[in-house]
């Protein structure tokens, strides 16, 4: 039961999020609009964190399974990726590095009043 | 043949996941990963078209998105820790948002990347589910953001640390939201292992990428294509 009570909670924020991007016509995830919409209501306490984490934390837990399919749709781009194989770990290795770099710099930056604790 | 299609992926992901556990205890052997190249061959070599499978596979696409809408469960929790300084992390996790798009979009565009291939790899900094439903809305290639994502993930696990102390990276908490930031989940993962308080630093950055990631992501996309296009 406590399942089922979790399970509507999870389907009526993810109904809110269409409905909501519907309503305004944005082309937006409407799962992040869910998640928004759940973050609000606990703020509120409109749902406590016990009613929803039943089935949350079972599905955050094998969340990895669930984008499996959508990861196999790679095998419609396979020549395209062929093609471009160089181009895209180049571009990504480039962005990843330098990420890194500059959030950890920025990091140690804005929290360095920590430090001198 | 449609039940077999359905248990592939939780039967592939739990094979790789105790076999990673158990014997193979390597970032590079990512269940995930492994899953979706192992799949991606038997379908290929059975002449299974990809439409029918995703057909077949539908409630793991619905699952996806409850499990963003779940992803405010871990949120709430640490914006009862970070309450103090909120704004700090928040603007950490943008500029990684912005620094991963902008430098992925500048190369692949200056290497001469169709604009489908520069939206794919524009989300490369952020979660998976996020990755995949940023793309589509962008007009990408959401299941290339989908493997690049996790071999992202992948490449910080391995190297992010080594990385982080050589550009003099030592402080846990900038090297768990560099972690969380550039690599999200494997990347945090990896920060997990370390220690707890990285971990905790890397869950932030993790989080707050894959809000700010579908928020600020088709507005940089935007500012890009009129710099570029001109």
């Amino acid at each position: 039961m406590k399942y089922v009570y979790s399970l509507i909670i999870l389907v009526l924020a993810l109904v809110i999020g269409h409905g909501f991007l519907q309503l305004v016509n944005f082309k937006f995830p409407p799962a992040v609009i869910g998640m928004g919409v759940l973050l609000i209501a606990l703020k509120l306490n409109i749902v406590t964190l016990k009613q929803c984490e039943v089935l949350g934390n079972l599905l955050l837990k094998y969340f990895p399974l669930f984008f499996i399919p959508a990861g196999v749709g790679i095998i419609q781009h396979l020549d395209l990726i062929k093609e471009n194989v160089l181009l895209i770990i180049i571009s990504v290795l480039a962005a990843t590095v330098s990420t890194l770099f500059i959030v950890g710099k920025v990091a140690t930056y804005l929290f360095s009043d920590h430090k001198k604790e | 043949m449609s039940l077999l299609l359905i248990i592939l992926s939780p039967l592939c992901f739990f094979t790789f996941k105790w076999l990673q556990t158990h014997y193979l205890k390597y970032s590079v052997c990512n269940p995930i990963l492994l899953s979706i190249a192992f799949i991606s061959i038997v379908l290929i070599w059975l002449d299974i078209d990809y439409q029918k499978f995703a057909e077949i596979n539908t409630p793991f696409f619905w699952l996806l998105d409850l499990a963003i809408v779940a992803l405010a469960i871990p949120l709430y929790k640490e914006s009862r820790t970070i309450k103090k300084e909120t704004w700090r992390y928040i603007l950490c996790s943008a500029i990684g948002v912005t620094c991963s798009s902008v430098i992925a979009m500048i190369t692949a565009r200056s290497l001469g990347a169709s604009e489908q291939l520069v939206v794919s790899l524009a989300a490369n900094a952020v979660t998976t589910p996020i990755a995949i439903e940023v793309t589509e809305q962008l007009a990408g290639i959401s299941a290339l953001s989908a493997v690049v994502v996790i071999c992202v993930g992948i490449f910080g696990a391995v190297l992010g640390i080594p990385l982080l102390k050589l550009f003099g990276i030592t402080q846990q908490q900038s090297q768990g939201l560099a972690l969380g930031s550039a690599c999200h989940a494997v990347g945090t993962a990896r920060a997990i292992e370390v220690n707890e308080r990285m971990g905790a630093f890397a869950s932030v950055s993790l989080i707050l990428s894959a809000i700010l990631t579908p928020l600020m992501l088709p507005v940089i996309y935007t500012v890009f294509d009129v710099i570029f296009s001109t």
